[in-house]
């Protein structure tokens, strides 16, 4: 009789990546090519077309979008019941995949794909949220713009892929992804045709990660804001060196969540914390808040806070203003 | 308890069924097994390589076995027993029903008559010999599951549960239709059926389960509560509800449930009910129900106080999530097994922590460096023997 080895019990987490955006956008083609590809991953899939995907696969599962409230309609609490029981049904399988890939439709809203990730501890248990990559047909987003779910995708996303680049001028391609660097400041954008993308650039992200740094786009901030798009949706940054007082954070924090939660899509941030030698970070999606102290600040290392809030209706003054409250000087 | 036999499959065991006559059973298998285990302990494969298989059940009269999983059919092997009441050599080809692009995890024989409820998406489809007909629900069916003296089907979903009439469900005037093996859809009832009664709940229920004599059914839900209502009354009454829990409800077990069914039987009618030893299960006042949320497992008690509904009489705690957990059948010990590959065994006349059941080697097994991930136990109705599967395809048989 033979066993795994002793370590097997405690296998780490499965990492998951969603993938959204529109119909015709280039999903399938990119699924099929993580499929496909050698990049050494064992990958399970769940679509939300059964037979799009090309491939005569065991771990391809056909999802049927069912929508779970948890507490009254509170929208941090809205999960996605089909994922739950899939992944648990899945991971009994778990040797046989090292990777999991969640396709949605077009017409999905991302927060309860990602909200099933840390609600339900079962799956919470089993599985880690590696990062969201939209997918953004260069050529057609312009029809879709308007739309809700085509805003909150890119305002989701960890990964934007501006595919289709080949059929778009380069004027038009800058300002598209101008447009969507101004709603959304720490996703990493890539120009792409065809879906073509490095794999790692996609798979193994840990942009849930809190050990990995948050990382605004350099761009964003020095950008000239004179043709700023005015979006509904869009990211803000806050960047103060002060040390904050950490029980007028966590007051500040919780009432903003309470408030704006559900206009606040995601936020990221690194907190000097006044009497403490460690940089705090925390991310958080809707309302759900995630922060723990990170390593210690560098010698040389400018000690200062760094927030990015992507939502909607959300004013810079107000958020700036409110914030430096919980500064000490 | 000894170890009387032992197997390795190749993937996760995800189901076990004891045959309700005799001593053989069945396991299924995360890798798309079936495979039946006679009572010389000879295993015999029925299915292999057909996605996971993830439900598993025996008819009461031992006749069928159905199962079904990822690839959305349900096998059914008939005439699993010749006249003279010996297993037959080899199964029949299965009747195979088709309902591809769903994930069956769920199916339920009727207590009495070989009658299978199945869910399949967002309908329950009934299916008895020649006859298929589905029930609609407006959301996913999340559980299933009989009343004890078979009147009623109650059906689980997101938000809301329904009760069916059982008698409705064999009535002549629904529209019958010739069983097709490769339909996807059969439909259609000529005089649609309605259910008797229908549950409004704040969140998705995980799991039901009808206390014996059908008393009660408790409600496993999302929201980490489960609710407790009264089986005459179930749609007119205010639930009691048990609040609390770390993590949602994953699973539900009254004690008893296994004597009373085994009751049905009728060659284990003379033998034990009455004996000194076994507790009164049908005195409400001892009747437990076990609710699995994360690590623990909660014991619940009816209060004498018709205010106070029901009470927790201990807690079990593992260091893992609880995978499994089976009351003996005729004892009041509950067995309960965690992903940190404990096993533990509480006994409620004892007034003490639950006991560790010993590991592997001290169990005989000195091959095993440790004990297996168990994610399914089952008694045999007698209580004689313990049936366990495990996440990496263990099965064990134990005597008691």
């Amino acid at each position: 009789m033979t066993i795994s080895s002793p370590d097997s019990p405690i296998l780490s987490n499965v990492p998951v990546t969603v993938l959204t955006g529109y119909l015709g956008a280039g999903k399938t083609t990119l699924l099929n090519r993580i499929l496909t590809h050698e990049h050494g991953k064992k990958v399970a899939v769940i679509v939300n077309e059964f037979g799009e995907v090309g491939i005569d696969h065991q771990l391809v599962v056909d999802a049927d979008e069912e929508i779970f409230e948890m507490n009254n309609g509170c929208i941090c609490c809205t999960v996605r019941g089909d994922l739950i029981r899939i992944i648990n049904n899945l991971m009994r399988r778990r040797d046989k995949f090292d990777h999991l890939v969640i396709e949605t439709t077009g017409l999905a809203d991302p927060a309860p794909v990602i909200q099933t990730f840390f609600v339900d501890e079962a799956v919470q248990e089993q599985t880690c949220l590696d990062a969201v990559v939209t997918i953004v047909d260069a050529k057609h987003i312009a029809q879709h713009w308007e739309a809700d779910e085509a805003q909150e995708q890119i305002a989701f996303a960890d990964i934007v892929l501006l595919n289709k680049t080949d059929l778009v001028t380069t004027e038009e391609l800058r300002n598209l992804e101008q447009r969507i660097r101004s709603m959304n400041a720490f996703a990493k954008i890539y120009q792409t045709q065809n879906s073509e993308v490095p794999m790692e650039a996609i798979l193994g992200v840990g942009a849930f990660d809190l050990d990995r740094t948050l990382t605004v786009e350099p761009g964003f901030l020095t950008e000239d804001h004179d043709h700023e798009h005015d979006e509904a949706i869009k990211s803000i940054a806050l960047i103060e060196s002060a040390p904050v007082d950490v029980q007028k954070m966590e007051q500040w924090i919780g009432q903003l969540l309470q408030t704006r939660g559900t206009d606040i899509f995601r936020m990221k941030g690194i907190l000097n914390v006044a009497g403490s030698d460690r940089r705090y970070v925390f991310q958080g999606v809707h309302m759900l808040f995630d922060g723990k102290a990170d390593r210690p600040w560098k010698p040389q290392e400018q000690r200062k806070n760094e927030l990015v809030f992507i939502g909607r209706d959300l004013d810079q003054e107000t958020l700036e203003r409110s914030f430096r409250k919980c500064l000490v000087y | 308890m000894q170890i009387e036999h032992s197997w390795r499959f190749d993937e996760y065991v995800t189901a076990i069924a004891w045959h309700p006559q005799g001593n053989g059973f069945a396991i299924a298998t995360a890798g798309g097994e079936v495979i039946w285990i006679n009572e010389q302990r000879q295993t015999e494969t029925w299915l292999r390589d057909s996605g996971s298989i993830d439900v598993l059940a025996f008819s009461i009269d031992g006749q069928f076995l159905a199962a079904a999983g990822q690839a959305g059919l349900v096998w059914i092997w008939d005439h699993l027993f010749a006249q003279n009441g010996k297993p037959n050599a080899k199964p029949n080809t299965p009747i195979v029903l088709d309902y591809s692009g769903h994930w069956i995890t769920d199916l339920v024989w009727h207590p009495h008559r070989s009658q299978l409820a199945i869910a399949v998406g967002k309908k329950v489809q009934i299916w008895q010999e020649h006859r298929l007909f589905s029930l609609p629900l407006d959301s996913s069916v999340l559980d299933l599951a009989w009343s004890g003296s078979g009147d009623r089907l109650a059906v689980a979903g997101n938000g809301k549960l329904q009760i069916w009439q059982s008698d409705e469900l064999n009535r002549d005037g629904l529209k019958r239709d010739g069983l097709k093996r490769d339909g996807l859809d059969i439909d259609g009832l000529n005089s649609e059926p309605a259910p008797i009664a229908t549950v409004k709940l704040p969140s998705a229920i995980t799991g039901i389960a009808w206390s014996p004599e059908d008393t009660y059914l408790a409600i496993g839900n999302f929201d980490r509560t489960v609710w407790v209502l009264p089986g005459d009354a179930i749609a007119a009454c205010e639930p009691w509800q048990m609040r609390g829990f770390p993590a949602k409800v994953t699973r539900l077990k009254w004690s008893g449930t296994s004597v009373l069914d085994s009751l049905d039987s009728p060659d284990l009618l003379n033998s034990s009910p009455n004996s000194p030893n076994s507790p009164n299960l049908s005195n409400p006042s001892v009747m437990r129900l076990a609710t699995v949320s994360a690590e623990g497992v909660v014991v619940w008690v009816r209060s004498s106080d018709e205010e106070m509904g029901f009470l927790p009489e201990a807690k079990i705690v593992h260091k893992g999530s609880v995978t499994a957990i089976d009351w003996h059948p005729t004892t009041p010990d509950l067995m309960s097994a965690g992903r940190d590959r404990s096993l533990k065994s509480w006994n409620p006349s004892l007034q003490s922590p639950p006991l560790d059941v010993p590991l592997a080697s001290q169990l005989g097994m000195p091959t095993w460096p440790e004990m297996p991930g168990w994610c399914a136990i089952a008694w045999q109705a007698q209580g004689h023997q313990l049936l366990m599967g495990s996440e990496q395809g263990d099965v064990v048989l134990l005597r008691a």
